[in-house]
């Protein structure tokens, strides 16, 4: 388990939140992927190495997967309920 | 023929371009995606404008026609595009139609799956642009792990039965086990009637003959037409899906193309020519190939298919002379190679029977696939897609290959 205040997480404990449904990926299959997790965003900057940690993300990228996310849910609804008519 | 108003490269554009065609075909369906769907999502400028002022006239409760809408936009205060009548006609024939009643000229569209897959690619730039790394997952596998499992016992059970008489004569011959194995496997048996059972023969009824000989133009000209009569009769792939596999394709981008309209269905995603290059451009390493382009897809669906019965059956006849050939190369090689012993020969003996016995049951029709259901999803003839326009198939041969070549050799 991550622990309160902890400021990086592994991949690989990441992708096992991920699977074990704690954590929510930004959209489904991508893997990296901002990450919602115990009430904020978790990413990978674009810059780090390949096998860098998650990171909380900055206050404007917060803003962005925010955005993101409400958009997207909207969106798989839209085509759910496309689906179902 | 209709010129596209921007080039499309990839499956965003080819969804972006479906998006607008379907949105000024009716622009009442603007409604179901411009809550979530913003103009700055839309990466084609001509595309980007349009989305612009239709969404701007529905928030504002105005209709204009098709026909003011260059004027509209050229009005508008924004750096806009010039849009000409042709792009729009281009736009709207560049959406494929989801379904078609005839009689009742029902139309359906998948404009919010096609405004999905472009809000999709906007995020992927939005969260690249904010220094944030994405990458899509890599699919392990997206065959059909269940096809054929119904012939599995009984074809196991006769193959146990054939090998146990093989394995009882390998204890008693002389020399190498080989001849025995690869006489079995290539040539008829004279063992008991319960061994003759464990054959390869076909044990249903084919969808037809092949039209004609198993070049490798032929297997290839087949594998193509009944990919196009999928692209625009997804009632055609429905009742194909449970019975051809990716590896019935004899060329990697035939099989992953097969392979993304198979993950289309399982996903309850209509199969169009916009999904299915969406589907392609996901990573696949199941297969050395990541399917056909964006722009053979879109060709593809331009194709007027023929009646695709004799295109089945040549995809399913060579694709079963092509297991046999590489199943008899297989225990050829194990039974040559002098490291192997005895068991390790029956074993992969055993294991290739069993490939070969699946495929055979599953390709002849076994699990009830017959002309009459393949032919009943062919019916109403009316093809859905966008409208033919007499564009020849695409070519996917390489240049080095002769079409003329027998295949079997070839491979």
């Amino acid at each position: 388990m991550t622990q309160a205040g902890k400021q990086h997480i592994d991949q690989r404990e990441m992708t096992d939140l991920v699977s074990r449904g704690l954590a929510r990926p930004l959209m489904a299959g991508y893997d990296p992927v901002p990450v919602h997790y115990q009430g904020q965003w978790w990413h990978i900057p674009a810059a780090a190495a390949p096998d860098a940690p998650y990171v909380p993300a900055t206050a404007e990228q917060h803003q962005i997967f925010d955005d993101l996310a409400h958009r997207l849910a909207l969106a798989d609804a839209a085509v759910a309920a496309e689906r179902s008519s | 023929v209709t010129t596209a108003p921007e080039t499309p490269t990839n499956a965003t554009d080819l969804a972006e371009r479906a998006l607008i065609g379907a949105l000024l075909a009716d622009p009442s369906r603007v409604r179901e995606v411009r809550d979530w769907l913003r103009p700055s999502d839309i990466n084609q400028p001509k595309a980007r404008a349009l989305y612009h002022t239709l969404t701007d006239l529905h928030r504002h409760g105005r209709t204009v026609t098709i026909r003011e809408l260059p004027l509209v936009i050229a009005a508008d205060d924004g750096n806009h595009p010039t849009i000409t009548a042709q792009d729009l006609h281009a736009y709207v024939q560049a959406t494929p139609a989801a379904s078609q009643q005839l009689g009742t000229q029902h139309l359906r569209s998948n404009h919010v799956i096609y405004a999905r897959r472009v809000l999709e690619a906007a995020a992927r730039r939005i969260v690249a642009i904010a220094g944030s790394r994405i990458h899509e997952a890599t699919e392990h596998c997206r065959d059909n792990p269940h096809l054929g499992t119904g012939d599995i016992t009984a074809t196991l059970a006769q193959t146990q039965q054939r090998l146990a008489a093989l394995g009882q004569r390998l204890r008693q011959a002389q020399g190498s086990p080989g001849s025995l194995i690869t006489a079995a496997l290539g040539g008829p048996i004279h063992d008991t009637p319960g061994q003759q059972c464990a054959g390869i023969e076909p044990a249903g009824s084919w969808p037809g003959p092949p039209s004609g000989p198993l070049t490798i133009r032929a297997v290839l000209q087949a594998e193509r037409e009944l990919l196009a009569s999928c692209l625009t009769n997804p009632a055609l792939h429905a009742e194909l899906a449970e019975w051809l596999t990716p590896q019935d394709f004899s060329r990697p981008e035939h099989a992953a193309t097969w392979a993304a309209f198979n993950a289309l269905a399982q996903a309850g995603t209509p199969i169009d020519y916009v999904t299915a290059a969406w589907q392609c451009q996901r990573p696949n390493p199941a297969h050395n190939s990541p399917g056909l382009s964006a722009d053979q897809l879109a060709t593809m669906a331009r194709h007027t298919p023929g009646s695709p019965d004799a295109a089945v059956a040549t995809v399913a006849h060579a694709s079963l002379l092509r297991h046999t050939d590489a199943a008899r190369q297989h225990v050829r090689a194990i039974v040559e190679d002098r490291a192997a012993d005895a068991l390790t020969v029956v074993s992969t003996a055993e294991k290739t029977y069993r490939e070969v016995g699946e495929h055979a049951r599953r390709l002849s029709g076994a699990n009830g696939t017959t002309t009459s259901r393949i032919s009943a999803a062919l019916n109403p003839a009316t093809p859905v897609g966008i409208q033919p326009r007499g564009v020849s198939l695409p070519s996917t041969r390489p240049p080095d290959e002769s079409p003329q070549r027998d295949y079997r050799r070839g491979r």
